[in-house]
């Protein structure tokens, strides 16, 4: 029983995060308390192999082992975007757009012109 | 898109210092039509269906877009914004930019105010 509870957690922790990310908007970049109940998982796999070694338990650390391997190439690896120009930044000029505005219109920058204008790009809805 | 719903419940703090806020995705005009009314959201949503704006804000994301197999919707532009929110003055210069290093990340409501107190505190 304790056997896969370890696994599980690490599962869990990281399926709680992305549940949270996506549901609570939560935007941590480093997701402290997932990350810890995955780590908890984890060793609490590796305990109870060291306490009763058998094939199950091996079994059960290299299913944490290989969770928190992905759950961590997810979080700091794959969703991570590397390299990348920093431009235009502050005190540039934003460059000039006209985009079709979702009430059939165009909205060009000149159109926010005399006052503050926020952009905000987002991914789109799937 | 969780920022979506974020912003809508803290819209009145922004509009309150004069910013207007639009929403920039590749998303069609009528997709955005859809999310605007889903979201209740009282802002302008822009479409760029060709990233047209991607290469000039260091914002595309290749090959971002989740499959056609997961979102069930025809396959649209298979690169799509990073995530990301520039704050311009009245004369469309960037006072201020977040642009997040993973895409899991979004400016939060209080970064953003302070960020529009900052530069309207710098200007005046």
């Amino acid at each position: 029983m304790l056997t896969w509870l370890g696994p599980l957690l690490v599962v869990g922790g990281f399926l709680a995060y992305f549940a949270a990310a996506m549901n609570l908007a939560l935007f941590q970049r480093v997701p402290w308390p997932f990350l810890l109940v995955m780590g908890a998982g984890l060793v609490l796999s590796i305990r109870q192999l060291v306490r009763g070694p058998s094939l199950g338990r091996g079994a059960g650390v290299l299913a944490s082992i290989a969770f928190f391997a992905v759950g961590a190439w997810y979080l700091f690896g794959y969703s991570m975007y590397g390299a990348r120009e920093d431009r235009p930044n502050v005190g540039d000029p934003f460059p000039p757009f006209a985009l079709a505005t979702s009430d059939g219109g165009t909205f060009r920058l000149e159109d926010g012109r005399g006052r503050y204008l926020m952009l905000l790009f987002y991914r789109g809805d799937w | 898109m969780a920022e979506l719903g974020e912003l809508r419940d803290n819209y009145q703090a922004i509009l309150d210092r004069g910013v207007e806020v639009v929403a920039v995705s590749v998303d069609p005009p009528e997709t955005s039509a859809r999310l605007r009314e889903r979201v209740g959201l009282d802002i302008r949503f822009l479409s760029d269906p060709e990233g047209s704006l991607m290469d000039a804000v260091s914002l595309r994301h290749r090959g971002g877009a989740p499959p056609p197999a997961v979102t069930g919707k025809p396959a649209g532009n298979p690169d799509i914004f990073l995530p990301a929110t520039f704050l311009l003055d009245g004369d469309g210069v960037i006072r201020w930019v977040y642009r997040p290093d993973t895409y899991r990340v979004r400016a939060t409501i209080p970064e953003v105010l302070a960020a529009i107190d900052a530069a309207q505190a710098g200007a005046s």
